[in-house]
């Protein structure tokens, strides 16, 4: 018992360390999906980065939105837009892929737009749906993608001519 | 073990990572999942949210292989993301809340909100746990965060600076601080136990 009493300051973590890898270690079958998500590289594709996210926004916008929701708090929160887009170097064309998420009972929904307009394969990817659905564009650039399970996704733009596009991985 | 290996060990998992070798990534999560997971606990994620905020956190790392070879760059990077996503995870679900919910979003987590015993601790290790509940918010993420890493290597000040948003030169003070709270805490624990036998 004397080493529990007067300790070490490495000792003293060593047991700390091993009280937590036994009482709280990550769950397996999270490390499992972390391992396995590793097919979901897309190599590929340029890369979207989330521009822009209605439920991170700060200032104006984020306080009209609070006051609307202390208004009238019987309605179900506004939808929440997410924005990604390509900066490409030196002046080569961005793509925006706009997307509006909504829950619909336990699932999402997304409708997004390109930007340029124009017809696309679009790929959902989710690390618990072993593939990827895909579903098209309209000629406007339009899509509507239901039942997206909650949690990390990504989709993926592909157009006739040019370098497929894949957003960043984004929590909905 | 092969966290003592030093940093040029993980660089060398990265690149080989980043050119597509899936073994590597294996190890990569696995010598880091307790990190990310300690992350996630310290922001007293609901257990669907952990969950959550524990994959986008892996699938963050997978899209930045290529600009993450650098060890120290992938420690304080992993911490830092984890700890975005966690906040941002948080704030959302309090938005969804259809009430004035305001004055919270600027705290990371209500500072009493522990569940009591949020997973089964064995006997061996009650009287550990029970000074360890004593401690401050503050000195319990500190050492959560950090203990995962102290796995017969050095742990990830990097990390825990970056999950913790603490600076970095502050932890150290702070982990021995709250380590002698920690041992006060215990031989105050045993002695009570030991004049009540």
């Amino acid at each position: 018992m004397n080493d529990a009493i007067e300790p070490t300051d490495e000792r003293l973590l060593t047991r700390l360390g091993e009280l937590f890898g036994r009482a709280d270690p990550p769950p397996a079958d999270a490390v499992e999906l972390a391992r396995q998500s590793f097919v979901l590289r897309t190599l590929d594709a340029d890369l979207a980065a989330l521009v822009e996210d209605s439920e991170e926004a700060t200032g104006d916008a984020a306080v009209h939105r609070q006051a609307m929701a202390v208004r009238d708090p019987g309605t179900a929160p506004q939808p929440r837009q997410l924005t990604f887009q390509v900066i490409g170097p030196h002046g080569r064309d961005e793509v925006v892929i706009a997307v509006q998420v909504e829950s619909v009972g336990p699932r999402r929904r997304l409708t997004g737009h390109l930007a340029p307009q124009g017809p696309a394969r679009i790929e959902v990817r989710q690390p618990a749906v072993p593939q990827p659905r895909r579903v098209d564009a309209d000629g406007r650039g339009l899509f509507v993608i239901d039942d997206v399970l909650p949690g990390p996704m990504s989709l993926t733009c592909r157009r006739a001519g040019v370098a497929p596009v894949a957003t960043q991985w984004t929590l909905v | 073990m092969s966290d003592s290996e030093p940093d040029a060990d993980m660089a060398v998992l990265v690149g080989k990572a980043a050119g597509g070798d899936a073994a590597a990534w294996d190890e990569i999560v696995r010598r880091y999942s307790g990190r990310v997971w300690a992350v996630c606990r310290v922001h007293r994620l609901s257990p669907a949210d952990a969950a959550d905020v524990f994959q986008q956190t892996w699938l963050r790392v997978l899209e930045n292989l290529d600009s993450l070879r650098d060890p120290a760059k992938f420690g304080a990077w992993i911490g830092t993301t984890c700890r975005n996503e966690a906040l941002a995870a948080i704030r959302r679900a309090r938005r969804a809340q259809p009430v004035d919910t305001a004055w919270l979003l600027d705290r990371p987590g209500d500072p009493d909100d522990d569940p009591e015993l949020p997973f089964l601790v064995a006997d061996r290790d009650a009287e550990l746990w029970q000074a360890f509940r004593q401690l401050s918010r503050r000195c319990r993420d500190v050492l959560r965060v950090l203990v995962v890493e102290a796995e017969g290597g050095r742990p990830s000040y990097e990390l825990a600076a970056g999950a913790l948003g603490m600076p970095i030169g502050s932890l150290g003070p702070t982990r021995g601080r709250c380590l002698g709270q920690l041992r006060r805490f215990l031989t105050e624990g045993i002695q009570a136990a030991g004049g009540g036998s």
